[in-house]
Formats: C-alpha cells, structure tokens, sequence
C-alpha cells in the first residue's frame, strides 16, 4: 500500500467513516470485529483484552481458572469464585430451573463419556449412562451468595460454562463499546453475534441464519439486528453418525442421550447474549411447543426457529426483521 | 463483510475436518492466539500445525490487511478435499448477499486455527 492510500485509510478510520477490522483466533474460536468510530480502533484492541481475562476466569480447558478449580474440587468442598462467575453461575441455575434441566451446565460426565467431539466418539452403554446420570444435574450445583463459592457434592462431576460464556463474553464487548462511545460495533464469537448500534448508514446490522440442513455458510434467511444479539444452538454443529443414526454433541442432562426435539436449529434474539446463549440451547432441547412457552416468560425475547420438516416459525416481534432466503 | 467472509471461509475449511480433530486433551487445552491484522504486510503466508496424527498445513493470503484466501495446502486425515474447495467457492459467490455475520457458523477446529494462527504470526510485521 503506498503513503498516500495509507494515509486516506487511516483519515477515513479517523473520521470514523471506516471500520476497524479484527479477527483473532481465541476463546477456542474466530472473533471478528467490525467496529465504526473516533476510538474504534483502541476499543476493539480492549474488546480483545477483555475477551482473554474472561477466557482465564471461565474456560474448563485451562488451568486455574474458576470454573476448573470448581471442577478439580468437586466432591472436596466448596471454592472461592469472582463475582463474574457468580453471576453467570446463578443466571445458569435460574435458566436450568426454568427450562426444568433442558438447558444444564452439568453434563461434564455425559460429554466425555459420549466424547463427540473427539476422534473416537461412540455410542455408550446404557449402563454406563446410567452411571454418568448419577453425577448430572443443576440441582447438585450449590452457590453460597454470601461466601460467594460454587461446590460440586461428588467425585467425578464437572461444570462447562460452554452454552453461556460466550454470550457472557459478548455483553462485556457490547458493554465495552458503549463505555468507549461506539455506536456503531458488530462482533461475532463463534457464530454468537451481538450488533452495538446500528451500521453508520443508520441501516440495521444484518445477520445470516445458518441453515442447519444446509452446508456451512448457506443461510434460511437474514435478521436485522439493532442494539441485540443473536445466538443460535443446533443439532447440526458437531456430531458423528453410528448405525445409520446421527448424533450431535447437544446432550440432553435428563436423558443422558443426545435430544431429539423436533427443532432442527434454533436463533434466540435478545438484548442479553448471556439470556440469548442459554435460552438457545433450552428452546433446541426442549422443542418448538414447550420451548415458545418458555421463550414467553421472558421480555424482548424473540426466535426464529428451524424445524426438523424444514418449516420456519417466526416469533411475533421478529416478524418484521427476518427475510427469508431467496 | 470481509470479517464475514473469512469467518466463514474459516468456517467452511473447519466443516471438512471436524470430526477428526478435537478431543485430544493437549489440542483442546492449546490456546489460541491473537493475530493483528492490522500489523500484516501483504503476502502469502504458510503455517503448519502438529500434534500426533493431526497435521494441518495452510496457506493464507493477505492484502490490505485483511485475510484475501486460505488453503488447506496439506491435510493428512483427510488429503484433498474436493468438498472443502467446493465451499470456499460458495462461500466467496456468497459476498452478494450483503450480510454482515452468520449467526451459528461456529469454528471449533483447534489444531486448524492454530495453523492460520503460525501462517499469520509469519506475516506480522515488527
């Protein structure tokens, strides 16, 4: 690039007629970034930072962070966590509560045992999920808010914050953004989207919806997204298929098997990506009927969700903002 | 739409290999990095991962800081992957679309990432 394309860039970003682009590999995922504005630049850099301490306090892979030490003294006794983790821990439990399980943050014993993910996954014995049951479910999470500790009761049991940090992580961007002044940011973590503001034209973000009987990237349509995020869950993301049937890596806590919902993917807009998160994994477990129910008791809250036959239901308030594909 | 584009291109090279990564306990504990792109010179650049029988070789190229293309150069699970190329190819006709971001295109391929992670590194200026 020559000085003086160099220059005319760097005076645009200034101006904040040009977005300031990131993408950087962490949280086990691509986070990209477009952010409009005076500071964009610095805020998206802070985003950044702000994403790793997160990863530090709450990812299960690494060491010492509070969700491993959660872990490494189950069966122990309880252990001292940040208030952030607190708080998500709590928002956990009050979603579990109200999904009755179908959203759980417990299923540690189930994912290895099943180990989808990994090269050699595999359909377990019943007798072993049984076994596995045994260690699963939120009610045995115990939070003390005065102490502020977690504590797991048994031996062998595990919490993986992996259906709700991310949306955690990207309420702390969007909040990051607002502090700094940008009005104009979008930030995508692993497909968990949150759009700050609307695009500099005033136009609303627009996000693709995966389709998840399609290949990656091919979309059922498009949200525009102002001031909210998006979060989808579905069945499609990771699995592997045995004997001719297919199973992904969403595992049902109350079943020990992988769900089967009539729900093929599910996209949950909220104002909160941490409620948006959660509530996505709850809605794609408990399918359409009981998971519109639960979907209603919350304010704000809308989905667009993808059923097995293909059928799209749209909620009322997001009518207006999906476009199907052509 | 560019940051769209490559999270999807990402995306679309993690499909293919899925299934044969992960798992391994010292892959999933590795930790990503950050790359700068604003800090990327332009070029070509090849980045290697491995551990075990997981290898990835990539090439990813670069303009005007931002990431033009990435090939699988080499992929020893799964070695020439017509499907992964077809892909790319519709993810890149997809820049008509006008959509800023794919809401549940995740990218999950660790031993991947850290690959384009190497090949980037090699690029950033300083």
């Amino acid at each position: 690039m020559n000085l003086v394309d160099d220059l005319a860039s760097r005076f645009s970003t200034l101006l904040g007629k040009r977005a300031v682009e990131r993408l950087d590999l962490l949280m086990g995922t691509v986070v990209t970034q477009k952010v409009y504005g005076r500071r964009a630049a610095a805020a998206a850099s802070r985003v950044l930072g702000e994403l790793q301490r997160l990863e530090r306090l709450l990812s299960a892979f690494l060491p010492e962070t509070d969700v491993s030490r959660i872990n490494a003294s189950a069966g122990l006794g309880p252990v001292d966590v940040s208030p952030e983790t607190f708080e998500i821990l709590e928002m956990a439990l009050r979603i579990s509560e109200m999904s009755q399980g179908a959203f759980d943050v417990t299923t540690g014993p189930l994912t290895r045992l099943w180990s989808v993910t990994s090269d050699h996954p595999q359909v377990p014995p019943h007798e072993a999920i049984t076994a596995a049951l045994e260690l699963v479910g939120f009610r045995h999470v115990k939070l003390d808010r005065e102490r502020r500790t977690c504590s797991l009761p048994m031996r062998g049991q595990a919490i993986d914050l992996g259906g709700i940090a991310k949306g955690y992580a990207a309420d702390r961007a969007a909040q990051v953004y607002r502090g700094m002044g940008v009005r104009s940011a979008l930030i995508d973590i692993g497909g968990n989207v949150y759009a700050v503001g609307a695009r500099p034209d005033g136009q609303p973000w627009v996000a693709g919806v995966q389709d998840p009987k399609g290949n990656r990237g091919d979309i059922v349509g498009t949200l525009k997204l102002k001031d909210a995020s998006a979060v989808t869950s579905g069945g499609y993301e990771r699995g592997f298929t045995a004997d001719g049937a297919w199973y992904h890596h969403i595992i049902d806590a109350r079943s020990g098997y992988c769900s089967r919902s009539d729900i093929a993917g599910v996209t949950v807009v909220a104002r909160d990506s941490m409620l948006a998160d959660a509530l996505s994994t709850a809605v794609f477990v408990l399918g359409t009927e009981r998971g519109i129910r639960l979907l209603q008791e919350f304010r704000g809250v809308e989905a667009v969700v993808v059923k097995e036959d293909r059928s799209i239901l749209i909620t009322g308030g997001l009518k207006a903002l999906f476009s199907p594909a052509q | 739409m560019w940051k769209y584009i490559i999270g999807v291109v990402l995306a679309a090279i993690a499909f293919g290999v899925f299934w044969s990564i992960g798992g391994q306990g010292e892959i999933k504990a590795m930790s990503i990095n950050d790359v700068d792109l604003a800090s990327l010179r332009d070029g070509t650049y090849q980045g290697a991962f491995s551990k075990g029988r997981w290898t990835y070789n990539v090439s990813v190229a670069v303009k005007d800081h931002r990431i033009t293309a990435i090939k699988l150069v080499d992929d020893k699970m799964k070695p020439a992957d017509k499907v992964n190329t077809e892909q790319i190819n519709r993810v890149l006709a997809k820049q008509s679309l006008k959509v800023d971001t794919v809401t549940g295109a995740t990218v999950n391929s660790k031993a991947l990432l850290k690959a384009i992670e190497n090949a980037l590194k090699s690029g950033v200026s300083g």
